[in-house]
């Protein structure tokens, strides 16, 4: 009898998964999640964030700059009111907070805490790679990772040929050059180059220099926009990083209509925009934010707040399991803060981030707590705060 | 580039006369505007207080090659009018700042224009990762 080769691979098929091969997990794994990683530099306060409710020790040490007409989440925390897309994310069951959480850097410089808050590890400037990059090396992401900013993100770094979108002012050159440029390090076998290259020619292609409103299109609300466009692709990144600056607000921190709260709400419009236009990616995706350390909890004599240790985590997205606030509250009397000043963190925000990873990389949490937080006690929080 | 044939767009004579903590004349901040409307790091501010790495493979990203594609072209239309005409330019260039000379050459020939070799100059891998 005569076999052809369609028969033949049907019949392999069918052989391979009747003996015990794993066909079931490579179709889970096939489908495209997506991680979004916002960085709050600065310092991002959680307690302005999300305040816990009737605590008479925090509204006494803010009276001045307490947050008035809070959303209620539940019994215990509120919601910052300006934060509206992060809300319609709560009432949809897409929205988290881990709250009374850190990294675990005690000490209170940016310099040392953004190091530490993109390598994940203890001791600033040992790492030269991200904790995100060193966990998509782990999950072959070669070409997945997207930077919505000028450079390339510490966080990112460990694996190669990630991309970046951040657009200028003006038009590429003509497609000659860039042709040319592209066969030059083609000879010269730059991998790396070659593949930013097709990056490149893509951009034209689509139109997506910044033009005239180069200014407004490195805006984080439409740097969203765009990743989302990028994210839903099937064959399109499955990773972004944003970066909101400015939460470093020791003087004039202000109200609802603060300094503080203009920040809060870029990162909200990041979250807003990526949910409105992710589409159908956005029940695939996790959208979380990082920071380097929270802040006082007592304002100061210039109505600001100085740098503290614990902090919160906002989560969005379709794998979480549901809206809540995740948190073992270590409470704000003197003996219950860090130092007498801080709101302490109870929870390593590492687990977090690595319990996130396990779910949108595929990946066990083990694994990922041994290679890339080097074996490091974390929680593994997956069943808590995502879908399996 | 150090050596190189192509006259600074301000003319030595002038930077020299500059004085260090004046304010500097729209002339003498033509090139230093030219990096920071494309944002090209080292001139912008960092983000992130550690600053900016110096090794290519942190920095090397689509972004960077764009913007330093984008800034060789303007550079180029920069420089003095003769220079621009000057079909020997490149070579001077070349033959002044690199070790391998031949090679390089051989690559900046393919392109069509002076503008273009310009742009491929600035952009060759024993540049980048210099």
């Amino acid at each position: 009898m005569k076999i052809s080769r369609r028969d033949f691979l049907k019949g392999t098929a069918t052989s391979l998964f009747l003996a015990g091969f794993n066909l079931p997990a490579l179709a889970t794994s096939s489908r495209k999640k997506n991680l979004v990683v916002i960085m709050l530099r600065g310092g991002m306060d959680g307690l302005c964030a999300v305040p816990v409710i009737g605590d008479k020790n925090f509204e006494k040490r803010r009276k001045n700059i307490l947050i008035e007409d809070t959303i209620k989440l539940n019994s215990d925390f509120a919601l910052h009111p300006r934060l509206i897309g992060f809300n319609k994310c709560w009432k949809e069951n897409t929205g988290s907070i881990v709250h009374a959480t850190s990294i675990p850097y005690k000490q209170r410089s940016h310099f040392e805490g953004q190091n530490l808050m993109e390598s994940g590890g203890r001791v600033p400037y040992q790492e030269k790679t991200g904790w995100v990059g060193r966990a998509m090396k782990l999950a072959n992401l070669q070409g997945d990772g997207l930077a919505l900013s000028l450079p390339m993100p510490l966080l990112l770094r460990g694996i190669p040929k990630n991309n970046n979108y951040f657009p200028t002012w003006g038009r590429l050159p003509r497609k000659d050059t860039l042709d040319l440029l592209k066969s030059i390090y083609a000879d010269s076998s730059e991998d790396e180059l070659l593949q930013m290259m097709d990056f490149i020619k893509k951009r034209k292609d689509e139109q997506m220099m910044g033009g005239t409103g180069g200014g407004d299109r490195q805006k984080n609300k439409n740097l969203a926009r765009q990743a989302a466009k990028y994210l839903r692709k099937s064959d399109g990144p499955r990773v972004a990083v944003f970066e909101v600056n400015g939460f470093d607000t020791h003087a004039a921190q202000g109200g609802v209509d603060g300094t503080h709260t203009e920040c809060l709400v870029e990162m909200d419009e990041i979250i807003n925009n990526l949910r409105d236009n992710l589409q159908e990616a956005y029940k695939d995706t996790i959208i979380l934010t990082v920071t380097e350390f929270g802040r006082t909890i007592k304002q100061n004599g210039g109505n600001g707040t100085e740098h503290g240790y614990g902090t919160a985590i906002f989560m969005a997205g379709g794998l979480l399991k549901k809206s809540q606030v995740h948190t073992d509250w270590p409470g704000l009397k003197r003996k219950e803060m860090y130092e007498g000043r801080d709101l302490n963190a109870t929870i390593d925000a590492r687990s977090v981030y690595a319990s996130a990873m396990s779910t949108v990389f595929d990946l066990d949490f083990k694994r990922i707590q041994k290679d890339v937080f080097w074996g490091e006690d974390l929680q593994n929080l997956s069943d808590k705060l995502f879908k399996a | 580039m150090s050596g190189a044939s192509y006259a600074y767009p301000v003319p030595e004579k002038k930077m020299d006369k500059y004085i260090l903590g004046n304010l500097a004349s729209e002339e003498l901040e033509r090139v230093r505007l030219a990096i920071r409307k494309y944002r090209l790091p080292s001139l912008i501010k960092q983000n992130n207080p550690n600053g900016y790495s110096d090794i290519s493979t942190d920095w090397l990203s689509t972004e960077l090659i764009i913007r330093r594609l984008m800034y060789a072209k303007e550079a180029f239309h920069m420089y003095k009018t003769k220079d621009q005409l000057d079909l020997k330019i490149h070579e001077k260039i070349i033959q002044t700042n690199f070790d391998n000379p031949d090679k390089i050459l051989k690559i900046v020939a393919k392109a069509k224009s002076n503008e273009e070799k310009h742009m491929i100059l600035f952009n060759l891998p024993e540049v980048l990762r210099a």
